[in-house]
């Protein structure tokens, strides 16, 4: 649809490229339909424990049994309520992966943003390091690490930090080639000549025209935090009983998935319509963010 | 902001032996080799030469705004400090407050993601971090209105990419005159505008620097340009200035070959039968540049001497002076021609 002309005297309104992508994102399909379930489930998850009859670590009489009226989702063989679980489970899940994308993103952008914008020997040192970083089989040491953060009693906190200490080499680099541009154009160069410092410029000129690729980056940390908590989850560590996570749900749930397959499939299915619905909303945000691929500014 | 009629003491910019020298492949290659240059307050001085001549590499080296493995020597005096014997950090303070620029192509010298009130306060807060920033918005919108915008203060929330070309330029003008510095440099601040917006912005730039008493030096290679709205000219070639004085000087009493090969090379619509006259051979960098006059392989006047001997830049008149050894005779040919 094209913009109506802002025809001198005409009411009209500013737009920010921040409110322009927005007005893209929300004409995204896919992208608002995945808003929309995740915050449902993100929602369901925080609020619905309270409505729930059961406890995620209560012990009902009811053991084994398929989804019914009085359990939804069923029970496993101790008698946990599978909804119950199932809500504790997202909500772990989520709050894992939130902290996991904020942390890496904030680590990625730093350092991304410093080498991009010194280069030299700043940026090979950084660069170097995130190489190091990204080559390091993430599975294997946060196994060990896991290990031992179990032993401490699974803080699902120290389990996010542990992950974003890993995930943030692919925000960094997004980061730093962005900034590699951006620092070249002529409005930095301006601001250097009206005597901004360093730091105003990377704060105030460089990361605001960054927010896309950051946003779509950070996105796409939300799931691959999430499937790597369950990934550990699902081999024994991280998040200690008898709190739980989706993936430990789907690692429990595995074993019985042909004699009592709603415990693998309910948890499954969550687990898998929250990585879907993250991946949408980051496509929507990229689509939002990239003015060349919905040509020009509308 | 100072008003008009508010003069202050300031001396303007002062450059003397300034060399800038580009770093690529490993060999050094020059771009501007010893130019003094004196910018009076208040007036104009247009920096005139080919592309590659040196003049952007000259101001902006001035400036500490080449890139890094670039060197710059010399001195560039305003204010009583030399700018380049500044540390980085203390240059930047300086950069926007004594002295300011104006880029070429206004479409890109503004951040897109910020509106257009809060970078012109920006330039503000920088150098006043006790202003507020109401007091800092108050002013940008004074600052636009100044510069011509209709109904500045409602604009002030406006993106960018709502202004036209020339609007965008009038911003840059107001963002670069902010802190009333003593020197503003634009480097070819029309060239990117449409030819019936270019008058009016250099109408506007010189108006607000004669009025606040800024040093204006204007590089371009716009003779017209110079014509109407400079006081004195410096003209470049092969990274020096190889003629300079005031305009009337310049333009009736050019007595460098290369001057008057520029001028001849006007297209002219007040004669009749005027056929522009091209520059034989092109131009030349700094670069290359070993012995003799750089102008020499592509001039008519050339002797034997110079091609072997370095013409300095000696005064032929008080305030007129020409680099070239044969000033003296080409000077007598244009009082002869012009009789």
């Amino acid at each position: 649809m094209p913009e109506p002309l802002l025809l001198t005297g005409a009411p009209r309104q500013s737009r920010s490229q921040l409110r322009l992508a927005m007005r893209r994102f929300v004409r995204h399909r896919a992208a608002m339909a995945g808003t929309v379930v995740l915050v449902l489930v993100f929602g369901a998850s925080l609020i619905g424990p309270h409505f729930t009859p059961y406890g995620f670590a209560e012990l009902t009489e009811d053991y084994s049994q398929p989804p019914s009226a009085e359990h939804w989702m069923g029970t496993d063989a101790i008698g946990h309520d599978l909804l119950s679980q199932v809500l504790r489970a997202s909500q772990k899940s989520i709050q894992i992966a939130l902290v996991v994308a904020a942390l890496s993103t904030f680590i990625g952008v730093l350092i991304g943003t410093v080498a991009g914008y010194y280069r030299g020997w700043v940026d090979t040192l950084l660069s170097r390091m995130t190489d190091l970083v990204l080559v390091v089989p993430v599975l294997a040491v946060l196994l060990a690490a896991a290990n031992s953060i179990s032993q401490r009693g699974g803080n699902w906190f120290l389990v996010a930090i542990l992950i974003a200490l890993f995930l943030w080499p692919t925000v960094a680099l997004v980061v730093r080639s962005t900034v590699l541009s951006l620092r070249e154009q002529d409005f930095v160069q301006a601001q250097v000549a009206i005597g901004a410092s360093d730091v105003r410029i990377i704060v105030k000129h460089l990361i605001p025209n960054a927010v896309g690729p950051i946003a779509v980056s950070a996105t796409l940390l939300v799931v691959t935090a999430i499937l790597l908590e369950s990934s550990l989850a699902f081999l024994g560590f991280g998040i200690a009983p008898p709190d739980t996570s989706l993936g430990k749900l789907v690692a429990v749930g595995q074993t019985a998935s042909s004699s009592r397959p709603w415990l693998f499939y309910f948890p499954g299915v969550v687990l898998l319509v929250i990585c879907l619905c993250v991946n949408f909303v980051g496509d929507g945000l990229r689509d939002a963010f990239d003015t060349r691929r919905s040509g020009g500014r509308a | 902001m100072m008003g008009p009629g508010i003069t202050r003491t300031t001396d303007g910019l002062r450059v003397r032996d300034l060399t800038v020298t580009f770093r690529a492949d490993g060999r050094d290659v020059p771009a501007v080799r010893g130019l003094d240059l004196d910018v009076r307050p208040g007036k104009v001085l247009a920096l005139v030469g080919e592309s590659g001549s040196g003049k952007s590499a000259s101001v902006l080296g001035m400036l500490g705004l080449l890139p890094p493995g670039t060197r710059t020597t010399g001195t560039a005096m305003v204010n009583g400090v030399d700018l380049l014997s500044l540390s980085s950090a203390k240059l930047r303070r300086r950069l926007g407050k004594d002295v300011a620029i104006v880029f070429q192509d206004p479409m890109t010298s503004l951040n897109p993601v910020h509106t257009v009130g809060q970078q012109v306060a920006e330039a503000l807060l920088v150098h006043d971090q006790g202003l507020s920033s109401r007091q800092a918005r108050a002013r940008a919108g004074e600052l636009l209105a100044r510069v011509g915008i209709p109904a500045a203060v409602r604009r002030l929330d406006d993106y960018p990419h709502q202004f036209s070309g020339g609007m965008r330029q009038r911003v840059m003008i107001a963002i670069a005159l902010a802190n009333s510095p003593s020197v503003l440099v634009a480097d070819e601040p029309t060239t990117a505008l449409d030819v019936t917006v270019q008058a009016q912005i250099l109408e506007l730039l010189t108006d607000l620097c004669r009025e606040q008493q800024t040093g204006l030096v204007l590089v371009t290679h716009d003779l017209g340009v110079v014509a109407g709205v400079a006081d004195d000219v410096a003209v470049m070639y092969a990274g020096r200035i190889v003629e300079r004085g005031t305009v009337d000087e310049l333009f009736y009493r050019n007595s460098h070959p290369y001057t008057q090969g520029l001028l001849a090379a006007v297209p002219r619509i007040d004669l009749a039968d005027y056929e522009p006259e091209p520059i034989p051979g092109t131009s030349r960098s700094a670069a290359g540049v070993d012995v003799g006059c750089s102008f020499a392989p592509r001039c008519s006047w050339a002797a034997e001497t110079c091609l072997t001997d370095d013409p300095p830049l000696q005064d032929l008149r008080p305030g007129h002076g020409v680099a070239c050894l044969r000033a003296e005779t080409v000077a007598a040919a244009q009082e002869r021609k012009s009789r």
